[in-house]
């Protein structure tokens, strides 16, 4: 791309179905775009989407979202386009490792916020989250990144309290743990790559 | 984002099948200890131990709890004392044991590992110090553990030496007769004894170890029979090799839990990691037992025909799966079949279908020997001999390792029961037959076998 491009981040939602990616992709290429990062997850039939591509700078927000909500009617995708910035407002420190937040428990309202809330509230950041349930039974399994030792070391010696508080079971289990038991690379590599114990 | 099910099975490890990482033994090279006076080695050793591994337990509890897996034990192996104290005689020996006791309580270590010798072939001065120093050493002490090394393939059995143990078994089962025998629960006699076991009773620091080294034994007997209980549950057509494969890609997973922990934990306290022994080592809880690995895979009755075959599969493919796991796997890595550790089988003994020849028939296929087995107080030193003779030969001839940790329990016999407590559970005694003794009383070595010499 020259020099006179820029970054933008593209969500888009509809329902399910053959296509979609192929539409929104082809959508990118012909406003001049290149698309470096995608992810996309399927939920109870409806599709969502997230990526980052580059394209012109003079592109403006408001056309490229006409162009993906347009151009393609009958897959009727709702967009929202942002262009691309590279502040952070959240940066976990460098020695900070992350960590799988499992909760199992009889399924309620309000069970999330109340367990996201937790979480805000001792400056941990969701990177993925997961629910299931089955009958009166949920779930969670939440990717997490405090942001800094010092919240993990609090997590860890709080969470029983809260889990006993909430009747809910709740288990903090370390990313490498979890990579270990499931990938066949090298442990002392992970080790030594993980840098949260040095 | 990882799988659900890999994510919910690891947990599962540890929430309800007692997966741990059963000992994290640092390795302690005490040669430079020596010194002509006893007293200046004993200051020595303690200050060395103290320097080492002063800081073991207050970062290994910290790494168990930044991963959040638990850590049972952290031990000590140390340089077999008989290398090193060569000119003490008996009670220079037993003060030498006194000072590993203080040390390992002052660095919070529940056992210290190494009262040992190695005598396969000859023994020296030292050697027959140290053997007739264990029933004072051991019973006077909390937390030493010793071992003899009296056979191996290369150099055949050491059947004078193994009289003499025999011998200082028996002494101190008498010492300590108050707990049944309990002070032979910290002795190992070994065939091809390894030099970097850490699960006691018989880690040492062997030859040709680094100066210290973190090694780390991990355990999962409940892991390994919720995974073939899930499997049976789940697939009915199943056959010998799914159950093979399946335990295979559970010891694997067990085993990485363990490199994690002692490659993190060696890291921080600057030294080498040197072997993750994967070992299905029981203990008395309901579901942290190999007897109940063996009834999940169709040995109703353990000691029924077929246990043997059955914890064959069982040892090979906890083995192949521990060593696609890691590199670094050493030790023992397989199947201990401790008989009062173990429920299952303590009560498979009780009702006879575990006699002590099954069990040394199983001991020739998984990783130990003849583990935690009480026999009559009454039983003369030469058929104790003979039965840790027979024990040896099986290690000798198939070139593996072979252990016995027997308990005569004064004062009982067969039918009546010695109860240890805790971990090491309870047992019935169990008889031997004797009628053996002239060929023990020979004495000498019975040669290394023809395929010993293997260069």
């Amino acid at each position: 791309m020259s020099d006179n491009s820029q970054d933008f981040i593209i969500a888009v939602m509809a329902k399910d179905r053959p296509g979609i990616i192929a539409a929104i992709t082809q959508t990118v290429f012909e406003l001049g775009g290149n698309v470096t990062e995608l992810s996309q997850t399927v939920m109870g039939g409806y599709f969502t989407l997230i990526l980052r591509a580059t394209l012109p700078a003079e592109r403006k927000e408001s056309v490229i979202k006409q162009h993906l909500e347009e151009d393609w009617p009958d897959l009727a995708l709702a967009a929202c386009v942002r262009r691309y910035s590279p502040e952070r407002l959240f940066e976990p420190e460098l020695d900070t490792a992350a960590y799988f937040l499992t909760i199992q428990g009889e399924d309620r309202p309000g069970l999330i916020a109340l367990i996201t809330r937790y979480l805000a509230e001792r400056q941990i950041n969701i990177e993925d989250l997961y629910t299931r349930t089955e009958g009166d039974a949920i779930t969670l399994i939440l990717q997490i990144h405090p942001q800094n030792r010092q919240s993990a070391e609090h997590l860890r010696a709080d969470l029983q309290n809260f889990g006993e508080r909430q009747g809910i079971a709740i288990h903090l289990l370390h990313r490498d743990i979890l990579r270990a038991t499931s990938e066949v690379g090298a442990i002392r590599r992970m080790v030594r790559q993980g840098g949260c114990l040095s | 984002m990882m799988r659900i099910e890999d994510i919910l099975m690891t947990l599962r490890m540890f929430q309800d099948e007692n997966c741990d990482v059963r000992t994290v033994t640092l390795g302690i090279n005490l040669m430079d200890c020596a010194d002509s006076d006893l007293a200046t080695t004993c200051r020595k050793l303690q200050e060395k131990i103290r320097r080492l591994a002063g800081d073991l337990v207050q970062e290994g509890t910290l790494v168990a709890e930044e991963y959040g897996i638990p850590i049972v034990n952290f031990r000590l192996a140390i340089t077999p004392v008989a290398w090193w104290a060569a000119d003490y005689g008996v009670d220079g020996l037993v003060r030498v044991a006194r000072a590993l006791d203080q040390v390992a309580q002052e660095v919070g270590v529940d056992f210290v590992g190494g009262f040992s010798a190695r005598v396969e072939k000859g023994a020296t001065r030292a050697d027959n110090a140290l053997i007739a120093a264990i029933p004072e050493a051991l019973a006077s002490t909390e937390r030493v553990c010793g071992s003899v090394n009296v056979a191996s393939t290369r150099a055949g059995i050491n059947m004078d030496a193994l009289l003499a143990v025999s011998r200082s078994i028996l002494d101190l089962a008498r010492r300590t007769a108050d707990t049944d025998g309990f002070g032979c629960a910290k002795l190992v006699v070994f065939a091809n004894m390894p030099d970097d076991n850490p699960f006691m009773a018989g880690a040492v620091h062997g030859g040709g170890e680094p100066e210290c080294v973190i090694n780390v034994g991990v355990s999962g007997p409940g892991v390994v029979k919720r995974a073939v209980e899930r499997l049976r549950a789940g697939s009915p057509d199943l056959n010998l090799g799914d159950l093979a494969e399946e335990i295979k890609c559970t010891a694997y997973r067990v085993t990485r839990i363990g490199e994690l922990i002692g490659t993190a934990l060696a890291q921080r306290l600057r030294v080498p990691f040197g072997i993750v022994d994967l070992s299905l080592a029981p203990t008395p809880r309901i579901g942290d037992s190999v007897g109940e690995i063996l009834q999940m895979m169709g040995i109703g009755r353990v000691g029924a025909a077929g246990s043997t075959a059955a914890l064959a599969l069982l040892t090979d493919a906890v083995k192949k799966g521990g060593a696609f796991a890691s590199s670094s796997v050493g030790g023992l890595s397989g199947a201990f079949i401790p008989v009062s550790e173990d429920a299952v089988l303590a009560e498979a003994a009780a009702r006879g279908d575990l006699p002590v020849d099954k069990l040394e028939a199983m001991t020739s296929i998984c990783s130990v020997g003849l583990d935690m087995v009480c026999i009559p107080g009454d039983t003369s030193a030469e058929t104790l001999a003979g039965v840790m003779a027979d024990e040896c030969a099986i290690g000798v001839m198939n070139h593996k390792t072979t252990a016995c940790r027997l308990i005569p329990v004064p004062g009982k016999g067969p039918g009546e029961r010695a109860v240890f407590g805790g971990l090491f559970g309870e047992a019935p005694v169990q008889p031997v037959r004797s009628g053996g003794e002239d060929f023990i009383r020979f004495g000498g070595r019975i040669p290394a076998p023809i395929h010993g010499l293997r260069n």
